[in-house]
């Protein structure tokens, strides 16, 4: 707030009555706002916490009563959810704000011990178990209704990452029969599944309007997840490489229109990341394979070279496109 | 002195100020409009994200010409690879110049790359040549170079290396002096923090030094933090170590350890206490940063309990006083209020906030014990010092 500033604006006849009457009252009081300390304080707080009643737990399994340990944990974590249903404000489909900045930690509290709670029954029960699909199916579920019902965007993510780790460990025990050569590949198309529906779902929420903000994050999810295997595929698949090429672009068109549409400079960024990083790498193997020694380095690096010239050209264009509108 | 526009720095700074003031509901959007066309900014500062890639980028294009050149050149000896290098380093900076002139970038990514080869070639390309055998030396050389960068260009990083140099040439010339500079070092060391830190608070307001207000800031943490270190038992111990103790003299407490202990603890909430009276964010938050510096020391000498607990029982106490703290303000006491400023840059770091939390809380499945990561995202980060 520079008062210099707008006494000058104010002579030279720029600002309205209306807004010197603002500033002039804003500059008056003046609060010292110490907002972000204390979220600082409160959100590292949960990381000890949580961090430290879990190695507790892990280490001190044998001596404390099971029983005991299991009651606590899930004493702390009913009550944070029924602190929550009581401080929520009412269920919609559109953004529901948090009634004050201490509810949205709450529930990641909530979250956080019920998850430590399954662990442990697993752990030390083993309460399913082979089943670790089903140990992690449960969690996942909780997890999508505790972001939907409360609004959070956190543990959205928390739910997103728990299906990928889901659909990682489902996929795997069906290989049991085949050889070593497919294990990994089942990763990569079960990656490539798991990109589509969370983009679909994304493309669902913005549609129909059910919470159509967590949108981004489900696309975010998907996006890097739908490059990373089709990266892997490249990366694995060496001698149908080329075909892994169509996927790529594909998808890299998709985003390309979608970064345009929603006016985002992240999402411009990360596709071109990727793309060049597929590019280079379909181009690198070419030359090693239809040159030598010498010639290879000085081609390879003259292809960087000219390459990394145009993508600069090409994100400055892209910047400027983007400018018109303003966000991420 | 300064490489950029001097009108276009200050219009920035008027478009940075309208822009907080549009957020805070205290102009209109028509005023805001009419005041930047009043006083545009022709500077080029593209997205932070395709600063990002540009950044990337460039680096990228360098690092191959070098290779190209050094490939094609033939030798691989040391000295040539030097002088391969200082031509690099000359050459990026030439590059530097001409575009901050030419199309008038300013943290563009491209400006920022080439500043860091620039000066990091040149570094490693004169180590090379030279061989520097003293870090005194060295120490002058570093503290030349970013003093420089830090006057043409205004760089915020740059300043904090100058600070940081600079503390090294008194504190190996010092050195040179032997014993009984482990004696005066940590008292060296506090005072010439605390004259900086007196200098940085009578000149950042300073209207001649207004583009480096962000350096000056930096330079202004930084000198707390080293005041408070150089007065830390941990650091002083140790370096009385690894300096002069013999091999049975290992672990015996230095001489005053008494004083140093009460440094340690008595730093910190200084600052948190005088920054709450005069309601000086920097030195809030550095306080209480110095706070985590100060358990660590006190736990790494005396083991109070294990991790565990420590962690669970900080834990516990920090949520309470975030809670109580909360409850007491919720209606502004003393000047002081809990509700969020409402400033553009913040919004930033409410979305950075998401993604810290996401970052940080990540389920690793059900077959092993859980795992969390530590690193919580900091949302603070003094006002100012955000953007440089």
């Amino acid at each position: 707030m520079n008062t210099r500033l707008f006494e000058q604006l104010k002579q030279e006849g720029l600002l309205s009555e209306v807004s010197i009457e603002r500033i002039q009252q804003q500059q008056r009081s003046r609060l010292f706002s110490v907002h972000w300390e204390l979220k600082t304080i409160l959100y590292l707080g949960i990381l000890l916490l949580t961090s430290g009643l879990g190695i507790l737990v892990y280490k001190n399994i044998d001596t404390i009563g099971h029983q005991v340990i299991l009651a606590c944990i899930a004493v702390l974590c009913i009550g944070s959810f029924v602190y929550c249903e009581r401080k929520k404000l009412p269920f919609s489909l559109a953004k529901v704000a948090a009634p004050n900045s201490f509810f949205d930690y709450i529930v990641l509290l909530g979250c956080l011990t019920f998850i430590i709670f399954i662990t442990y029954l697993q752990v030390q029960y083993t309460a399913f178990g082979n089943a670790y699909g089903l140990a992690t199916f449960i969690p996942m579920i909780v997890l999508f209704f505790i972001s939907y019902y409360f609004d959070h965007l956190g543990v959205l993510s928390m739910a997103i990452t728990n299906l990928a780790a889901w659909m990682g460990i489902a996929i795997t025990p069906l290989n049991i029969l085949n050889t070593s050569y497919f294990s990994d590949s089942k990763l990569i198309f079960a990656g490539l599944l798991l990109g589509i529906l969370l983009n679909i779902t994304a493309a669902v929420s913005e549609r129909r309007n059910l919470k159509a903000h967590f949108g981004f994050t489900y696309m975010n999810f998907g996006m890097n997840i739908l490059f990373i295997s089709c990266l892997a595929g490249m990366l694995y698949f060496e001698s149908i490489l080329i075909f892994w090429l169509l996927p790529l672009a594909g998808i890299t068109v998709y985003f390309y229109r979608k970064a345009h549409i929603i006016s985002s400079f992240y999402l411009m960024l990360m596709l071109t990341i990727y793309a060049y990083i597929g590019i280079s790498y379909f181009i690198v193997r070419l030359v090693a394979n239809y040159s030598d020694g010498d010639a290879i380095i000085t081609l390879g690096l003259l292809y960087f070279i000219f390459s990394a010239a145009g993508t600069v050209i090409f994100l400055v264009n892209m910047n400027k496109k983007l400018k018109h509108n303003d966000s991420i | 002195m300064i490489a950029y526009s001097h009108k276009s720095l200050d219009n920035l700074s008027i478009h940075d100020e309208i822009a907080s003031a549009l957020n805070n509901h205290l102009i209109s959007k028509e005023e805001a409009k009419a005041i930047k066309e009043k006083y545009p900014v022709n500077l080029y500062t593209p997205n932070l994200f395709i600063r990002i890639g540009l950044f990337l980028l460039t680096v990228l294009i360098t690092f191959m010409s070098l290779g190209l050149l050094a490939f094609l050149g033939g030798s691989f000896s040391e000295k040539d690879l030097g002088g391969l290098m200082l031509f690099f380093a000359i050459g990026t900076y030439a590059v530097l110049e001409v575009i901050i002139r030419q199309k008038a970038h300013y943290r563009s990514g491209i400006d920022d790359a080439l500043l860091c080869m620039s000066m990091g070639f040149l570094f490693a390309s004169i180590n090379i040549i030279f061989s520097f055998p003293t870090p005194l030396s060295e120490s002058v050389f570093v503290f030349i170079l970013s003093g420089y960068c830090l006057l043409r260009f205004g760089n915020a990083i740059m300043s904090g290396i100058a600070f940081i140099s600079f503390l090294a040439i008194i504190f190996y010339t010092v050195l040179r002096l032997g014993i009984q500079a482990s004696l005066i070092l940590p008292f060296l060391m506090m005072g010439l923090s605390f004259l900086v830190y007196w200098v940085t608070r009578k000149v950042v307001n300073n209207n001649r030094l207004r583009h480096y207000r962000n350096c000056i800031i930096v330079v202004q943490v930084l000198s707390l933090v080293i005041f408070y270190a150089a007065g830390n038992y941990f650091v002083v111990q140790e370096f009385n170590n690894e300096m002069f103790a013999t091999a049975s003299e290992l672990g015996r407490p230095v001489w005053g350890a008494w004083l140093f202990w009460i440094l340690t603890v008595v730093i910190p909430l200084t600052y948190i206490f005088r920054g709450l009276q005069k309601k000086n964010i920097i030195l809030l938050r550095t306080g209480l940063v110095l706070i985590a510096a100060t358990v660590f020391t006190i736990r790494y000498y005396y083991y109070l309990a294990s991790v565990d607990i420590i962690m669970t029982i900080a834990g516990m106490i920090m949520i309470s006083v975030a809670y109580f703290v909360t409850k007491l303000l919720a209606t502004p006491k003393h000047g002081f209020t809990q509700t969020a400023p409402n400033d553009p840059q913040i919004i930033g770091l409410r979305q950075l906030e998401s993604l810290a939390i996401a970052q940080t809380f990540h389920d690793t499945g059900a077959d092993t014990g859980e795992h969390f990561q530590f690193g919580g995202g900091s949302t603070g980060g003094g006002g100012a010092s955000e953007k440089y």
